[in-house]
């Protein structure tokens, strides 16, 4: 884990009118590693993700992602992190091609460049056999791993899933955590990861940092957390977090 | 959809109206009047002529396309993923506008362009070039202008196009 941090904030805050949506967030994500955010909803999951990503403006603090400023330069940032928001839409009279071929427009890929890359990212999502189908008749799991296969379209260094097993049933879910174990250790991708569910959290995260009320209270590798701040075994920590935070 | 098909019917409607209108007045006259071309636009079918009938329902249109095509996108969860591309939230607006003004653009000038056709059949009068262009082109354009899907732009145009329109004619 000694490698450099890819994605820093500092003192990031965020202000919706009066209410505080991030307090104070510091945070580290290595290079390579799977980060989980895990917290109750409304904790400020989805807003820090946001604001790595330029989509929202901090109210205070610093964020640095690639060594770039998100709210500063969005658009560089937007091009080097695939994002996957937490209830995405797609453009149901299209077809998957069409969908994932717009994706690679909107990337400025050439058309060579982009049908080789649909035909991995399809193939790596599973979904190689349903290209030609349109996505309105997608059921809500395909919908998701067409989601995935949106982001790998761009090669990202860093993926940020936004509770990615949302109304999944659990062998979808099982499916999407392997993919994500996957992506990490073949691609060398950065994931960050958001969920209330801190057993997936659990089982592909090497680092969790929890979230409760726009503070992040602990942050660092699961068996540390739990000998750190308890001083008790990961079981019985995730019992006790679970119990803390409501979930 | 259909609304496009209702007004491109209507107008044809209007248009056949009032042609069989000229072509009765006319033959009852010795020469041709100036301008008679530009009647087919201007004059009164059974209620209301072309002029007055774009003036009405162009903004509606303009308004249908206009009025949603960010909402839409926010609603079904769209907008966040295309914002996340490396684009610029100007271009997805410009798009937008483009994309409504185009469409607008293109029922108006196969509306004329069939409205020309059908008078030059009905009436039999071959409109002259300063017809075409202060009258069709003028009318084309200014429709366009006018109906173009902007929540901003249409009041602007609505007394000018109102008031220019009848007296170019």
């Amino acid at each position: 884990m000694e490698k450099q941090a890819i994605i820093e904030t500092e003192g990031l805050t965020k202000i919706y009118s009066q209410q505080v949506a991030v307090d104070h967030l510091s945070l580290s994500v290595m290079e390579g590693e799977v980060f989980g955010f895990l917290g109750p909803n409304g904790a400020g999951k989805t807003t820090t993700l946001l604001m790595l990503l330029g989509l929202t403006e901090p109210t205070s603090g610093k964020a640095r992602v690639l060594s770039v400023d998100p709210t500063r330069e969005p658009i560089k940032v937007k091009g080097m992190i695939g994002y996957m928001p937490e209830n995405m839409g797609f453009y149901g009279d299209l077809n998957a091609r069409q969908t994932l071929s717009f994706v690679a427009e909107l990337n400025g890929l050439s058309r060579k460049v982009a049908d080789e890359r649909i035909e991995i990212a399809m193939k790596t999502v599973g979904l190689e056999n349903e290209t030609e189908k349109k996505v309105g008749a997608y059921s809500r799991g395909m919908r998701q791993r067409l989601g995935i296969a949106e982001l790998l379209i761009k090669e990202p260094k860093v993926a940020f899933l936004d509770e990615p097993t949302l109304g999944l049933d659990p062998d979808a879910t099982n499916w999407m955590m392997e993919l994500i174990e996957k992506l990490s250790r073949e691609n060398k991708m950065t994931v960050v990861l958001s969920s209330h569910l801190l057993h997936l959290v659990q089982r592909v995260c090497h680092r969790i940092g929890i979230m409760i009320k726009g503070k992040m209270v602990a942050q660092g590798p699961m068996e540390q957390l739990a000998r750190e701040k308890l001083g008790v075994g990961t079981e019985k920590f995730t019992g006790i977090i679970s119990a803390v935070i409501g979930l | 959809m259909i609304l496009f098909a209702l007004i491109t019917m209507v107008s044809l409607i209007i248009a056949y109206m009032v042609g069989l209108g000229i072509r009765e007045e006319l033959a009852g006259l010795p020469g041709v009047p100036r301008y008679v071309f530009l009647m087919l636009f201007t004059s009164r079918g059974a209620v209301f002529s072309l002029v007055q009938f774009v003036a009405f329902f162009g903004p509606l249109i303009g308004l249908i396309l206009g009025f949603d095509m960010i909402n839409r996108e926010r609603n079904e969860g769209t907008l966040s993923k295309l914002l996340s591309q490396p684009i610029y939230r100007d271009s997805v607006i410009n798009g937008k506008f483009l994309a409504g003004v185009i469409t607008i653009s293109i029922m108006m000038i196969s509306i004329v362009l069939l409205i020309t056709g059908l008078g030059l059949r009905m009436v039999g009068v071959v409109p002259g070039s300063d017809e075409l262009w202060y009258g069709e082109l003028v009318f084309m354009s200014l429709s366009v202008l006018f109906t173009s899907p902007s929540g901003l732009a249409w009041p602007f145009f609505f007394p000018f196009c109102f008031g220019v329109l009848p007296l170019q004619l």
